[in-house]
């Protein structure tokens, strides 16, 4: 009796250990598979005031500030780095196109498609584009209309700077955006969503709620418990309460350079009362705000809530 | 037994298990060590002839751990060879240890890249010595951010011992070295970092445009006043109600710099001992300030203790703060700048559970990514969108109209574009909409048509008179009583509505 419950245990020792290797190989997998974007065609808006680029496909909002945009080898020339991108090359089968209009803003587009094998095994991949415009033209990631079907450049004038600009040598500069410092100007779309009453008229009851939450707190597993605190423990009371369905479709183990002293949670217009009964059945105190006109994923999440300093 | 498999086995995997995870956790949050081939030779080529800890860099060179990892390799004039990681370098320029020539900085924006940028202080100093006006863009996760206020320069300084944030540093590590004095008497503490990213951001501004207001004071409130509750939306029953807060001048900014958020506390029920939640409405006003006490109210509508109090956490910042009932939080605030020295923020309330009803859960069977909002990501108007945006402004048009009839002939222009806006939409979405708004369009107008022609009926005296009504009254009364007649809902207006046909023929 005890021989057999010793080696009971023994065997119980091995599939815990093994179970334990399996997990974390599995943790370490998901970690770094990596999610990205998918170029099925593209647009060009040419407008003579504000032109735009756009892509369609499918895209990772949350992977767009790794885009760079650098300048090109002359002056009209900008290339832009898309990590992590597949060009789909049923629907996009030309990798240079030149057939914009005469009178147009751009002359050339080159498509570059890059996947390499890295000595650990991981597969990288990403997507070169070089843009040659008629004239001088700044290209500038249009976070506002971009979203997880498409991927917005606008095509700027370079604007002449109040100052002088520091030399920089290094390749890339995070903050680039000249602030919008005159009076905004609000086309009637923007009017209509602006106002409560209005915007009420073009937003529909939806059945599903995407959650994306994100970690501001030191500590690093922090969202990974609380999405599974809110998957598991209150989901259920939380989908009866909204009437619609919780579905987290983002959870970001990386740790925010910023912490904050409480869970934040950012909502889309329209959806304060979704956030309030989030933060109703939620343990700990919370802090609600309206997503800032300047972040991305406009249609990917509807609300993202950032785990602070106070969840334990 | 156990010790046994523990000894052998098991605490040697799991050793080795949380050794890994450490190793594999670690580099995960930490400043690179290595950085690209391109990237490597810039950065040698910036910090040569610089200084590392007092000691002239005689040269700088690539030199690489695997096919993609680069790290430095220096040597100085005391003739010592130095193997320089990334992070190194980022430590040693953070604490002036490594030092760049012709007055530069090297700067590195991010804590997880090895971007770097090399701030040419001499620059930085001209633009912020003859600057008039700051841009003042706020940070990521506050209130206004990346929203900007033009504020009045008054005075820039470097930081000297006796300066509160001298030596102290930023959550990056980075030093604060310089202060801006401004106008409103609010001061802004810079990194390097800060010094170069404001610098590439054309933040100093020397000449302020014609069209951009520079606020080189705050906003005093004065008073806050109660706006009673009256009908904002007859379709939807939505109640607007209002506190106006009054200020000592013009409100120089647009009204999206005067944002809201809610705040939820636990406070503890000094009858039961036990914690409850509770939330707090916030509207709150950068570049402003409170001089003496502002009276508050106990309750309006579904607010409770409204008061006004100075944000403790930024400078020149007050916060119009009310406790409020989540459920009764239908809709968010409007903030409207009006041109009497004040801001007037809406509340709005309804009885009309539709608007917060949440659809059938076991009805809904969605599959895929819906769209959200009747309008499309696409950048140009869709025939829809402009028979929409038109039949909404209708609405609205008809809703501020005091006059019964102006407003029923609105209505019906209204309706007249909701029709186009369904003949051109483009998905369920949009023609669902469009018509869920005729629909409450049409259920609204038989009442309000019933009561313009009792009123027209009695402001004519034609009942006890007798005299007949002038025939472009009648025939447009008529017209109007017919569309009502077919959209009735009740056994009641379609009385009222025979009886009135009968008047008016």
């Amino acid at each position: 009796m005890h021989l057999s419950h010793c080696s009971f245990m023994k065997q119980f020792s091995y599939i815990l250990a093994l179970s334990l290797l399996f997990l974390f190989f599995s943790a370490t997998l998901s970690l770094s598979a990596n999610s990205g974007h998918m170029l099925d065609r593209f647009e060009l808006l040419a407008d003579k005031n504000s032109p735009y680029l756009t892509f369609k496909g499918f895209f990772d909002p949350g992977q767009f500030p790794h885009i760079k945009i650098t300048p090109g080898n002359s002056k009209t020339e900008t290339t832009v780095i898309l990590p992590n991108t597949f060009i789909n090359n049923i629907l996009l089968p030309e990798r240079e196109i030149t057939s914009f209009t005469i009178d147009g803003i751009l002359e050339k587009m080159s498509l570059a498609e890059k996947i390499t094998k890295a000595e650990n095994g991981e597969i990288d991949f990403l997507v070169t584009l070089t843009v040659s415009s008629i004239e001088n033209h700044i290209l500038v990631l249009d976070t506002n209309r971009s979203d997880s079907r498409q991927l917005t450049f606008a095509l700027q004038k370079p604007q002449k700077k109040a100052v002088s600009t520091v030399s920089s040598d290094g390749l890339r500069i995070t903050q680039t955006v000249k602030a919008e410092l005159g009076p905004s100007k609000i086309n009637p779309r923007e009017q209509l969503l602006l106002h409560p009453v209005t915007a009420l008229m073009s937003f529909r009851h939806f059945d599903q709620l995407n959650v994306a939450v994100l970690n501001a707190s030191p500590n690093q597993g922090a969202a990974q418990s609380f999405a599974v605190m809110l998957d598991r423990k209150q989901k259920r009371t939380i989908e009866k309460r909204m009437g619609m369905k919780l579905n987290i479709v983002n959870i970001s183990s990386v740790r925010e350079q910023t912490i904050l002293p409480k869970t934040k949670i950012y909502f889309h217009a329209n959806l304060l009362k979704a956030a309030l009964i989030l933060a109703e059945v939620l343990p700990g105190e919370q802090v609600l705000e309206p997503v800032p006109d300047s972040r991305t994923s406009k249609l990917s999440t509807d609300i993202e809530i950032y785990v602070g300093k106070n969840f334990e | 037994m156990w010790g046994r498999i523990l000894n052998k086995r098991i605490y040697s995997i799991t050793l080795a298990f949380s050794l890994l995870l450490i190793c594999l956790s670690q580099p995960a949050f930490a400043f690179p060590e290595y950085t690209s081939r391109q990237k490597a030779l810039k950065l040698a080529a910036v910090l040569d002839h610089g200084y590392f800890k007092s000691i002239k860099i005689s040269s700088v060179f690539v030199k690489n751990r695997g096919k993609d990892d680069f790290y430095l390799q220096a040597i100085l004039d005391d003739g010592s060879s130095r193997k320089w990681l990334l992070n190194r370098i980022r430590e040693w320029t953070q604490t002036d240890e490594l030092i760049l020539s012709d007055n530069r900085a090297l700067v590195f924006p991010s804590a997880e890249s090895t971007d770097f940028g090399v701030l040419e202080k001499n620059d930085f100093y001209r633009s912020v010595l003859n600057a008039t006006a700051f841009v003042k863009t706020y940070d990521r996760h506050d209130i206004l951010e990346a929203k900007s206020l033009v504020l009045g320069v008054r005075r820039f300084r470097i930081l000297e011992p006796e300066d509160r944030k001298f030596l102290s540093t930023d959550k990056l590590g980075e030093r604060y070295r310089y202060v801006l004095e401004l106008e409103n008497g609010t001061r802004e503490f810079f990194t390097y970092n800060d010094a170069f990213a404001l610098l590439q951001r054309s933040a100093f501004l020397a000449e302020v445009p014609e069209n951009v207001k520079v606020l080189r004071k705050t906003f005093k409130v004065i008073e806050l006043k109660k706006i009673p509750l009256q009908i904002e939306d007859e379709l939807r029953e939505i109640w607007r109600f209002g506190i106006e807060v009054v200020f000592d001048g013009p409100i120089e900014t647009s009204p999206d710099r005067f944002p809201y958020q809610v705040v939820e506390l636990k406070l503890k029920d000094p009858e039961t001992g036990r914690s409850k939640a509770q939330f707090f409405l916030q509207i709150i006003f950068p570049n402003s300030e409170k001089i003496g006490e502002i009276a508050g109210f106990k309750n309006h509508e579904y607010l409770r203790f409204v008061e006004l109090d100075t944000d403790v956490e930024h400078q020149k910042r007050v916060i119009l703060r009310a406790m409020v009932n989540p459920d009764a939080l239908n809709l968010p605030p409007f903030i409207e700048i009006t041109g009497r020295n004040s801001i007037v923020v809406n509340f709005y309330s309804s009885t009309d559970q539709s608007l917060t009803q949440p659809p059938d859960l076991l009805a809904s069977r969605s599959v895929g990514e819906l769209p959200r909002s009747v309008f499309t990501p696409d950048l140009q108007a869709t025939e829809f969108e402009k028979n929409y945006l038109e039949a909404v402004a209708k609405i609205r048009e008809a809703q501020a109209q005091l006059n019964t009839d102006d407003k029923i002939e609105t209505y019906f222009k209204a309706l007249k574009s909701l029709k186009q806006a369904a003949l051109t939409s483009e998905n369920d979405m949009q023609i669902a909409q469009a018509l869920k708004q005729r629909d409450l369009l049409l259920r609204t107008m038989p009442k309000l048509i019933i009561r313009n022609v009792q009123m027209t009926i009695l402001a004519l005296d034609l009942e006890n008179t007798g005299v007949t009504a002038d025939p472009q009254v009648s025939k447009k009364l008529l017209k109007q009583l017919i569309h009502a007649e077919r959209y009735a809902t009740t056994q009641e207006q379609q009385q009222k509505i025979a009886s009135l046909q009968s008047i008016l023929r």
